[in-house]
């Protein structure tokens, strides 16, 4: 007689409608262990943050009828997974939820104490402490308190394990794509070639974290690639390293393996660069690695606020770069953020007017939000930073920039680059 | 912020605005020497500024050249072509597509009241009102296609002048809830105090940001503005005046961001109601944007 499987689901809303990476690593790294393999069945449930309804996903979830659920928490979507959370309790309150990602982790213990409807929260990354759980879970083994890197809810009491170190070997998590978990998808597909960042700019998650880069081995991102760019019908696809020049050595080495591999024309789009780097040897790599747009900074054009927030900006060397890559035929989208600590409303108009005179393809506007994790969440006295406790944490006001200020200046701004982004192509 | 070479088609309208400044000038001007003025512009593949354009009138929607101007302006790599217009031609939905299909996606249109009543006072002409208005909700319904979504801005352009002066705040309204993107309060004519007008702005600025709608004035000086500076559109795209000032200006620390009382006004009324400011805490970043805007003009 076949035995029961375990049924796990593994949840998330995704910004236009992307394909959830992590997810696929979680689930990838969870089948590596034959054990987990042979007695569980893991499902990936990916809604577009913009349309997906919760209700729509409770129905799911009656559904399937899983045995656990986890979720990917971004600023973003945690008002929905905590409403989803809330009625999945309701009706199957013996169902574990657990919650990972870079909105809960590094408040794990406030979120368990603020929401009785989440039974785990894992505190970094979650290929391995998700794993554990499922063994805890499905295969009895190990105790809850032995499972480095999560914390959990134990009667009344919450309880903080010890954290975990990173993956050092990222190949230990098994390509999402190779192994069948995630399936290509033109315009929606995401790579990654390594975790981590060089830079320590104050608003991001990645730069309280981890100092250290890892990445994955370069034949095993070679295989994804060449499984990507073999399918004609991805006529498109993405990286979401923090840097894709991260250094001309890389740079090379990424732009020979997608070039190699590309035989039906396939674009590489809107991989984050660091502007300043780009001379024409790099611009000549993102030519040859296909990229049709990048995406970049400056978040602010005023060098004292950069300094102040921990950026490295110079803004020749900036507008040298965008040109370059303009010149080059790749769509530059420049960001630019409302609310940094160090400016104010003539200052973010500062902003816009340097980056409206680089013709970039985009300007794209974002209001600051303050994220658990980053210098600005651990310094908010420091930048005197008033925000909104609960996700997406947007800014109130700092110690440069009032409240009315910030009202207007997101009205200004947003507007000025609509007119700029409605530009013929 | 965003600048735009302007293209003059000639002063032809149908409306007959009492202190519109075109009336003067001639009346239409040849399509020839229009697109050669497109070809003059410098550099019009290169930098942001050189890829706006700016067609204006009197009503550019009447001019019989206008589709091949655009076609050209396109040709010659304009990215954004902007149409500064009463709007009235745009009633006329299949006008519209056609502006639209050519490549037209940014309007300047000029509003003068909430009603026909005021709005006609002032344009001259009688249901100029209803067109105005149709054209907008045109505008704003063809925003709501998927295919021009997010691909239409739209400028609300109302002009202040003595007979609308008490029709600003519900005029201001009415264009944002047609869907304005932005709304601009613009000076015109000086024939009443400035003062009072600023004050009258000033309340209807506030209102526009309380419904989330970005607002500018144009016209009235700093010292009159107090409170609302960000929202002049001299300090988003500020000068700098070393020059000698009135004598009233001499002391006032926007001395070097601001002309000074306006020509036309201070020319009739005076300089008494300006008067100089004593601290502003905004003054250097407006000068470091000048800065930035002159060093941009100058590459």
């Amino acid at each position: 007689m076949q035995q029961h499987k375990h049924r796990v689901l593994l949840i998330s809303f995704n910004a236009a409608a992307h394909d959830s990476l992590a997810l696929g690593y979680i689930k990838a790294y969870a089948l590596k262990d034959p054990a987990i393999a042979e007695n569980v069945d893991i499902e990936i449930l990916g809604f577009s943050d913009e349309e997906g309804d919760v209700r729509q996903a409770l129905y799911y979830i009656t559904e399937f009828k899983p045995d656990l659920i986890g979720f990917s928490c971004y600023c973003w979507s945690m008002g929905k997974i905590l409403e989803l959370a809330r009625s999945v309790k309701q009706i199957m309150p013996a169902v574990p939820l657990v919650a990972g990602g870079p909105e809960v982790g590094p408040i794990a213990d406030q979120y368990l104490k603020d929401h009785p409807a989440l039974d785990v929260v894992t505190h970094d990354e979650g290929e391995a402490p998700f794993a554990e759980l499922l063994r805890h879970f499905f295969q009895d083994k190990g105790r809850m308190e032995q499972i480095a890197g999560i914390s959990f809810r134990k009667g009344q009491e919450v309880i903080r394990n010890q954290d975990r170190p990173p993956i050092k070997d990222l190949d230990e998590i098994p390509s999402p794509y190779l192994t069948g978990v995630l399936s290509p998808r033109d315009g929606v597909t995401y790579l990654q070639s390594f975790r981590g960042c060089p830079f320590r700019c104050g608003y991001c998650y990645e730069s309280g974290r981890h100092k250290q880069l890892r990445f994955f081995s370069y034949e095993r991102v070679k295989a994804e690639i060449e499984l990507i760019m073999g399918d004609p019908a991805i006529e498109s696809f993405h990286f979401v390293d923090s840097v894709f020049n991260l250094n001309l050595q890389h740079l090379r080495k990424m732009a020979d393996l997608i070039h190699l591999a590309n035989r039906h024309d396939t674009r590489l789009r809107t991989v984050e660069v660091f502007t300043e780097q780009m001379d024409e040897e790099a611009t000549a790599l993102l030519v040859r690695a296909g990229t049709q747009s990048v995406e970049t900074g400056p978040q602010t054009a005023i060098p004292e606020t950069q300094k102040r927030i921990g950026r490295y900006f110079d803004p020749d060397k900036f507008a040298r770069g965008v040109r370059l890559m303009r010149e080059a035929g790749i769509e530059v989208w420049c960001d630019l953020i409302v609310g940094l600590p160090g400016d104010n409303f003539f200052r973010c108009a500062s902003s816009l007017a340097f980056t409206i005179s680089l013709s970039p393809a985009r300007i794209v506007m974002s209001i600051l939000h303050v994220l658990p994790g980053t210098p600005f969440f651990h310094e908010r006295d420091r930048f005197g930073l008033a925000f909104d406790p609960v996700a997406p944490h947007y800014v109130v006001a700092n110690d440069t920039f009032p409240f009315d200020e910030i009202f207007r200046a997101v009205l200004f701004s947003f507007s000025t680059a609509k007119e700029y982004n409605v530009a013929l192509p | 912020m965003i600048t735009y070479h302007q293209i003059f088609l000639g002063s032809h309208c149908n409306n007959e605005c009492v202190a519109c400044p075109s009336r003067e000038r001639e009346k239409a001007c040849e399509l020839n020497a229009l697109t050669a003025q497109i070809d003059q512009i410098d550099r019009l593949d290169g930098l942001a500024d050189c890829q706006n354009v700016a067609l204006t009138g009197g009503e550019p929607l009447l001019y019989n050249g206008l589709f091949p101007l655009v076609a050209h302006a396109r040709h010659k790599g304009a990215k954004r072509i902007k149409l500064v217009t009463n709007g009235r031609r745009l009633a006329d939905q299949g006008f519209l597509e056609r502006l639209l299909e050519e490549g037209c996606r940014i309007f300047e249109v000029k509003v003068f009241g909430s009603t026909a009543h005021t709005h006609d006072a002032v344009t001259g002409v009688w249901g100029s009102f209803d067109e105005t208005m149709q054209g907008l909700n045109n505008l704003a319904d063809i925003s709501n296609f998927q295919e021009y979504q997010d691909a239409v801005f739209v400028t609300a352009s109302i002009g202040v002048t003595r007979t609308n002066m008490q029709d600003l705040a519900a005029t201001m309204g009415l264009a944002s809830t047609l869907g304005a993107d932005r709304i601009v309060l613009a000076r015109r004519g000086a024939d009443f105090p400035i003062a009072e007008g600023a004050r009258i702005v000033s309340n209807v600025l506030r209102t526009a940001t309380l419904n989330r709608v970005w607002s500018m004035c144009e016209g009235f000086p700093p010292c009159l503005m107090q409170g609302c500076e960000a929202h002049m559109a001299e300090l988003l795209q500020p000068r700098l005046y070393p020059g000698d000032k009135p004598v009233g200006c001499r002391t006032c620390a926007c001395r070097d961001i601001c002309g000074g009382p306006p020509e036309d006004y201070a020319s009739e009324h005076g300089t008494e109601e300006f008067v100089p400011v004593p601290v502003a805490r905004y003054l250097d970043d407006v000068t470091y944007l000048a800065r930035i805007l002159s060093t941009h003009a100058a590459a």
